[in-house]
């Protein structure tokens, strides 16, 4: 099988010379086993990857040896990771850039941003549209080039990024499309529906997060197979950390013991709501004083150096700390950037409660990371994950543009303990739906019946 | 050195510097008629332009040859007519497969109809299933399929019954080995993309790949108009437009391998 993100599992801190240098070569395939992690590289924290890397390793246990197509500029070419081998697309810096204008205009449309909508209508004629078919052009030359030479049984495609890669393929191999970000016909303009019926029916089966975006997707003209799957964690890839571990990432980050502490696991992105959740903390504090917030996460790839470079997740980052400052929160928000997987573990067992304030949601694993560790949720009733839960059963669900509603719930979280036990078991309950083992055989089977034609 | 001995190494020289003047001054003919063929046509199809360029060139080639090979005392009659004669043969025995297959190359390059269209000719009524060199099959509402050979589309009266199909435009493009069809395509949108004003605008043009032999990649421009008394003109402007950039594309990668070469 060969699979597409945009986003790579690795991102590396230092530059492909030096990788040379250290391993004395840089030909064929480099084997990440042989770096450093944190210190040469780090594996990307979240979204698609956390969800892909686990599947394609249960595929190597399994005897299979697939393959992973993502934009990485700077790294090279192939790197096997657990016997993955990951290929590496480069596209010209000045073409990332457009690419990355587009994508993001795309991406806010779906997302309701304002600010991407209004260039919408007119996306597909922009010069930035030209980068973003040129960079998938080059996706689809990197697979049709593996397929020739693997002779892959699937492509499997991730990502609203790369839709049009069904009419650039010459491989004649039955491809999967998996919608990841929200999908309301009512937010896409009238001058994406031809195209985005051409793209969409080149793939064999698109599989989405909730019913409603299924619904829709036919509702689009789409007449290929199409399934409804939760997005999948490891749960052994979790860990939990030892008290002294929990105390010691509290302490560094200045979190008293008696502190209750509110935890926002979400890049940086406007879209996420953390200032939701700053405005909710003015709220809760008047009643709860020793209530905190931490928000982990930094900007996504799209906004990192080695990344498509697009500044949002440092703009925002600056947003919220003045709002943090304009509220008089300075000391309460504490913002983390980027935690590596122990940090992140400390986070969530640490944390009191979890919040996912987001305005939009295509799902939200984080809040699944937050149930393994039995922590009460509450979410945006415009986050799929929302689909799992029962209100005021196994967590709450909140409109995210309600800050009284959202503070309303977190008080009587942190202040009834019983319930935000009883939250938080129920969630831990919940999560076991999106567990890899348990979608696992369901995906596989989707991916049999593709390549069987049923 | 004798008399007679230089004569003797002249008279074998002399042929021979004939015949490399000769395939100098083809090769140089090619390069003229090919630059003027390429101007001069400049509003035809990419495909037809590219076929007829790579027909002319050989033909040139084929002549230049034969005059040279006469030039060392070889009879080139006697080649010309094999090749005569065999072409005789072969249009002779293929003539019906021959015909069908021009008419699978016209319609390539005016497409009144594409894969899934649905279509009415000679009284057979059906969805386009197939265009391959030899024939057309149409799939009928009751399941059948139709095999109508591809002459008889230059032949007959073909009515597309696809809503809106006279707004949609299909131009196939032969991306060559050696050009870089990312830059070929991105270089085509960007001069596409200049007639807006003529195009729809819910539609944007794109690319759907066709078909590749491993070097060669075949590439359709979708875009569609507004206004169907446009649609000649448009397609001829769009066509040239195709042209303009792959030359583009090409005269670039030329530059940077001479660069890398310096």
């Amino acid at each position: 099988m060969i699979t597409v993100t945009q986003t790579p599992l690795v991102r590396f801190k230092i530059s492909v010379e030096e990788i040379a240098k250290r391993l004395g070569h840089i030909q064929g395939h480099i084997d990440l086993s042989l770096l450093k992690e944190s210190e040469d590289y780090i594996l990307s924290p979240g979204g698609v990857t956390r969800m892909v890397y686990p599947f394609l390793r249960k595929l190597v246990n399994m005897g299979g040896s697939p393959w992973w197509v993502s934009l990485n500029p700077q790294a090279p070419q192939v790197v096997v990771v657990d016997g993955i081998k990951i290929y590496h697309v480069s596209v010209p810096a000045e073409k990332i850039k457009g690419y990355g204008k587009a994508k993001e205009v795309i991406w806010g449309t779906l997302h309701m941003i304002d600010e991407s909508s209004s260039q919408a209508q007119d996306l597909m004629w922009m010069d930035e549209y030209i980068d973003y078919i040129y960079y998938n052009r080059r996706v689809a030359q990197a697979v049709d080039l593996l397929d020739r030479e693997e002779d892959f049984d699937v492509i499997y495609v991730h990502d609203f990024q790369h839709i049009p890669l069904g009419t650039m393929l010459t491989s004649m191999k039955p491809r999967i499309f998996r919608w990841h970000i929200p999908l309301e016909t009512s937010l896409i303009p009238d001058s994406w529906i031809s195209s985005l019926d051409l793209y969409l029916n080149k793939y064999d089966t698109i599989i989405v997060s909730s019913k409603r975006y299924s619904k829709n997707l036919v509702e689009m003209g789409y007449r290929g197979r199409v399934v409804e799957m939760y997005p999948y964690i490891d749960p052994t890839q979790y860990k939990t950390p030892s008290r002294d571990e929990v105390e010691r990432f509290a302490s560094r980050y200045g979190i008293d013991p008696d502190d209750k502490l509110i935890l926002v696991v979400a890049r940086m992105d406007p879209m996420k709501g953390h200032d939701r959740a700053i405005k909710a903390l003015k709220l809760v504090k008047k009643e709860i004083p020793e209530a905190r917030l931490m928000l982990v996460g930094n900007g996504s790839f799209s906004s990192s150096k080695n990344g498509i470079g697009l500044s949002k997740g440092e703009r925002w980052a600056r947003y919220l700390s003045s709002l943090a400052n304009e509220l008089g929160l300075a000391g309460y928000v504490i913002m983390t950037g980027y935690l590596g997987q122990r940090d992140l573990e400390a986070a969530y067992s640490r944390a009191d409660v979890i919040l996912l304030p987001s305005i939009i949601e295509g799902f939200g694993l984080v809040v699944v990371e937050g149930w393994l560790y039995r922590k009460p949720a509450i979410v945006s009733y415009n986050a799929g994950v929302a689909d799992l839960i029962r209100d005021g059963e196994n967590g709450f669900i909140v409109d995210p543009n309600d800050i009284d509603d959202i503070a309303a719930k977190i008080k009587i979280i942190l202040k009834n303990y019983k319930l935000a036990e009883e939250l938080g078991t129920r969630g831990y309950d919940t999560s076991k739906r999106c567990y890899i083992d348990t979608i696992f055989k369901e995906e596989m089977e989707i991916i049999e019946k593709t390549i069987e034609g049923r | 050195m004798a008399l007679e001995e230089f004569i003797s190494i002249f008279q074998t020289i002399y042929p021979l510097s004939y015949f490399i003047g000769i395939v100098l001054a083809t090769w140089l003919a090619v390069k003229i008629v090919d630059s003027i063929a390429k101007r001069a046509f400049s509003i035809f199809p990419h495909l037809v332009l590219t076929r007829v360029r790579k027909g002319v060139s050989t033909f040139i080639w084929i002549v230049g040859i034969l005059i040279a090979i006469e030039q060392l005392g070889l009879r080139a009659e006697i080649l010309i007519a094999i090749i005569v004669l065999l072409g005789i043969a072969v249009i002779i025995a293929l003539r019906d497969v021959l015909s069908n297959i021009a008419s699978k190359y016209f319609s390539d390059i005016y497409v009144p109809y594409k894969v899934g269209d649905r279509i009415s000719i000679a009284g057979y009524t059906g969805s386009v299933i197939e265009i391959n060199p030899l024939v057309t099959v149409l799939l009928t509402d009751d399941g059948k399929t139709i095999s109508i050979p591809n002459s008889f589309f230059t032949s007959n009266i073909v009515v597309n019954e696809t809503r809106e199909a006279w707004r949609e435009i299909l131009i196939p493009i032969l991306v060559e080995k050696g050009l870089d069809i990312a830059e070929v395509e991105a270089e085509i949108l960007k001069r596409v993309n200049k007639l807006r004003s003529r195009l729809d605008d819910r539609f944007p043009p794109t690319f759907v790949t066709r078909r590749s032999d491993g070097s060669n990649v075949e590439i359709v421009l979708v875009v569609r108009i507004k206004d169907p008394m446009d649609k000649d003109t448009i397609a001829n402007e769009i066509n040239r437009r195709v042209l303009e950039a792959i030359e583009h594309v090409r005269t670039r990668s030329r530059d940077k391998a001479g660069q890398r070469t310096r």
